[in-house]
């Protein structure tokens, strides 16, 4: 048996290389030299290039946060304010890590707005019914004789229905440009009543603009411009001779 | 920045490491060597605080998966008891036994009221729960406002019961306006102490919503079954097992054929009582069965949180009427 003592290694937690000598300690993550120096340099590229790449990065999250929270919804029932920090996490995770860990005003206007973004969105499905339902009682009401189904009032619908074309009939011109520019101002009009959904309760959603709010600052949080904490240049293994390591303490008084 | 050196490599580490990076090792043993001598001197010379402090101090310094976790949480667990044992013997003759009366009730709630109203007699902690008040009764008038703050606080009384039987220190419940209320404590030491304190929440929060629906059926005020409703709803959904929920705190101590048969139980009671939320408990668990479960599970915490899923599931979908209720 040796007396030298063990002789053990570190692993990067950046990289998953070995340190060679010495680590330090970046943030709460082990670090080699390489990885420390590059982090203290802070993140390379250009502005735009890791701005994008945060919007892109945010957009994802947002989608599954969005997701998240309409799947709870419909599943179970409830809406729960748990959720909107859940969204808050998720897309603020996401823009810190497509801003290569940066932070700053920019990035958390950016998370901020994704999350709102995201947490509206969960609302698009409900909004779509109830336009197309909206769309569907004007038709009723339009085919009703005058002075039935008075609780109907036909109303302006934004996706008229597709003409039929039959055969040997042609397609009138800008039938499809006026199919698509129909989609887009329903799309936008989804959008519109979505984005403004948690206002058009008033006062009566104050618990729901809290809770949206609770997201919000989760997301702000999250990317605000902290310094990284860099701890170190720690040795690794021994210089001196080293004596043999004690027993572990027992737990049980003898 | 302190320092420790590894006795088994001689590598640096900063002191906050539990093991050595380079070797895995326990960086303080010999720290923790000198706390469970003190530990082992207090516990005689009677002073079972300072055993469980010394006890409590040497576990934050173990790595989180070091063995002797188990036997460290056993003898917390024993002084726990002791600690426990030792007001009743001390009360024997001057507590209740001494009369039921007028002496009875005040000895009582001198004894238990500073713990009971611990948190109204603090600013930051009665703000909160203030603040909280004022939105549930702008939004559902003052009496379920309050009937619901009364009901979470006993929720947040069962972890802080929990917290003081284990001598670890913790804050009065703090709320959030819409989201529910918190306690802050001092890091545990095993994983089971960690379940105890999580359903220590739900536990009283049963108890609560079990005299709530009493009071209901004794005087067939809407108000009380909406708030039996309510809080059977709100510890039901404490018990989803992911953090911070509640259930995220028990599950660890759960074997992966305990998480299964967790899962089992959720779906039967979603199939029977159809209550939406069991939805989350069920794919959370079913996800949290395919994630590393204890070695050796706790079947005692098992059936705990078995029953509270069975016991809610079953009081939030009592069919009663609900005037002025929130809608889901």
């Amino acid at each position: 048996m040796s007396d030298a003592p063990f002789a053990g290694k570190v692993q990067c937690g950046f990289c998953g290389r070995e340190a060679q000598g010495v680590y330090f300690q970046v943030g709460d993550t082990v670090s080699c030299t390489r990885c420390k120096n590059e982090r203290e340099a802070g993140p390379q590229g250009s502005r735009i290039g890791r701005f994008s790449k945060a919007l892109a990065f945010g957009l994802f999250a947002g989608a599954i946060g969005a997701a998240l929270w309409y799947g709870v919804r419909r599943l179970t029932g409830y809406e729960i304010g748990l959720i909107a920090i859940v969204v808050g996490f998720l897309v603020g995770a996401a823009v810190r890590f497509g801003s290569g860990g940066r932070g700053g005003w920019r990035y958390q206007v950016l998370a901020v707005g994704l999350t709102y973004f995201s947490i509206c969105l969960n609302y698009a499905p409900d909004v779509v019914s109830g336009l197309l339902n909206q769309a569907e009682q004007g038709e009723a009401g339009e085919a009703a004789p005058d002075g039935e189904n008075p609780a109907s009032a036909p109303v302006p619908s934004p996706i008229a229905p597709a003409p039929e074309v039959t055969a040997g009939e042609e397609a009138r011109p800008g039938g499809i440009a006026g199919g698509v520019a129909a989609l887009v101002l329903f799309v936008m009009l989804v959008l519109a009543i979505s984005l403004a959904a948690p206002f058009l309760g008033g006062l009566e959603n104050a618990l729901g603009l809290l809770i949206i709010g609770f997201g919000l600052w989760q997301a702000w949080k999250m990317n605000a411009a902290t310094p990284i904490e860099i701890s170190g240049p720690f040795r690794i293994g021994a210089t001196p001779a080293a004596e043999p390591p004690p027993p572990p303490a027992p737990i049980h008084p003898e | 920045m302190t320092v420790v050196v590894c006795a088994r490599c001689r590598s640096e580490a900063p002191a906050r490491f539990h093991s050595c990076p380079a070797c895995g090792a326990p960086l303080h043993d010999a720290h923790v060597a000198q706390l469970l001598v003190d530990a082992q001197a207090a516990e005689a010379a009677g002073d079972l605080e300072r055993a469980n402090t010394a006890l409590r101090d040497a576990a934050a310094l173990l790595p989180p998966q070091d063995p002797r976790r188990e036997p460290l949480g056993a003898r917390l667990e024993d002084l726990a008891r002791r600690r426990a044992d030792a007001p009743k013997a001390a009360d024997s003759g001057a507590g209740w036994g001494a009369g039921l009366g007028v002496v009875g009730v005040v000895a009582f709630l001198l004894s238990k009221g500073k713990f009971l109203l611990g948190g109204l007699t603090k600013a930051g902690p009665l703000l909160s729960i203030l603040a909280s008040l004022g939105v549930y009764w702008a939004m559902w008038g003052w009496k379920f406002g309050l009937g619901l703050i009364v009901l979470v606080y006993i929720h947040e009384l069962g972890h802080v019961a929990a917290l003081r039987r284990l001598g670890v220190p913790a804050t009065p419940p703090m709320f959030v306006p819409g989201l529910g209320a918190f306690v802050r404590h001092a890091p545990l030491a095993t994983d089971r102490e960690q379940a105890d304190v999580a359903l220590g929440g739900p536990e009283w929060g049963l108890g609560a919503t079990v005299a709530v629906g009493l009071v209901a059926l004794a005087t067939g005020e809407p108000l009380f079954a909406a708030l039996t409703l309510w809080s059977a709803r709100i510890n039901l959904f404490n018990l989803v097992p992911m953090p911070p929920l509640d259930g995220g705190g028990a599950i660890g101590v759960l074997s992966r054929g305990q998480r299964f048969g967790l899962a089992a139980v959720c779906a039967v009671a979603l199939a029977l009582s159809g209550e939406g939320l069991l939805w989350l408990v069920v794919l959370v668990a079913a996800f949290r069965v395919l994630g590393p479960g204890a070695a050796r599970g706790d079947g005692r915490v098992f059936l705990r949180y078995a029953g509270l899923v069975v016991a809610l599931s079953w009081l939030a979908t009592i069919d009663v009427p609900l005037p002025g209720a929130p809608a889901r």
